[in-house]
């Protein structure tokens, strides 16, 4: 199970990359990043929502509600910002991916 | 019997009476639980069952509470600065009901009639107290304000009342 603080720290850029994919809500968004993370990734549903908020206060998704299904739906979709930020997330990810590649090899043994 | 609405209601109310969330902040939450709920009951929980465990996925309500008060600042702060005001109001009409005892019992020592010299000395001492509790209410206020970047200076100015 992945710890606090890195579920914090890849929250932002998972939220951007699937909203990269296209325009979702908050319960699907939930259920993709489950499947992502064949459950080793565990997400308290409702703070989903400040970080979506976070980054709509940001500029890089904005929000729209919809009916769907008989109910209204809160829709995010990402804008150009949403993008920029997205690419130096994956800059920045890939950039620790490869210093502990570098670090522990490309097949670890940490006994 | 159970009654999901209700139930839903109250959940609302909870929510809604901690001052941290905007109303579609509460309707956005909803829908994920009633979504939740839905796909709990496709398995093979009961209505009441799906309930509760879609409530606790959400998520503990001071958790919560904790991460929406970050998020909408202007709320958390109007909360803070009334529960700030009651308690000085309360602190001050505290102090001032014990000095209207002491002076009742001053007044039924001397059998209906107040010492003179006693009244403004006990009067001005206590209406003291009160301002310097009712104050002391305030300026931890200030001191520890949820959002202390945001300083008063620049908040009354975003209201017009400064320049």
């Amino acid at each position: 199970m992945l710890s606090k603080d890195l579920v914090a720290a890849s929250a932002r850029p998972l939220i951007l990359g699937i909203l990269a994919e296209g325009e979702s809500y908050g319960y699907e968004i939930i259920q993709r990043v489950k499947a992502l993370s064949e459950g080793q990734v565990e997400w308290k549903d409702g703070m989903l929502y400040p970080v979506l908020h976070r980054l709509e206060k940001q500029g890089c998704i904005e929000a729209y509600w919809q009916k769907a299904g008989g109910r209204r739906r809160r829709y995010y979709r990402l804008k150009a910002v949403g993008r920029q930020a997205l690419a130096e997330e994956g800059r920045q990810w890939q950039l620790v991916q490869a210093m502990l590649v570098k670090v522990w090899g490309d097949e670890p043994c940490f006994t | 019997m159970f009654h999901l609405d209700r139930q839903i209601d109250i959940w609302r109310a909870r929510q809604s009476a901690s001052g941290l969330y905007r109303g579609e902040d509460i309707d956005e939450l909803e829908e994920h639980l009633r979504a939740t709920i839905e796909e709990l009951q496709a398995g093979s929980l009961s209505q009441e069952e799906a309930f509760w465990v879609a409530l606790h996925r959400l998520g503990h309500t001071q958790l919560l509470d904790g991460e929406f008060g970050h998020i909408n600042t202007e709320l958390a702060q109007r909360r803070y600065y009334t529960s700030t005001v009651a308690w000085a109001v309360a602190a001050a009409l505290g102090v001032l009901a014990v000095g209207l005892l002491g002076i009742l019992l001053i007044f039924m020592e001397n059998q209906g009639s107040l010492a003179r010299p006693a009244l403004p000395l006990v009067y001005y001492l206590f209406v003291g107290v009160a301002i310097l509790a009712a104050g002391g209410f305030i300026v931890r206020a200030l001191v520890h304000r949820p959002n202390r970047s945001l300083s008063l200076r620049r908040w009354l100015g975003r209201r017009g009342l400064i320049g």
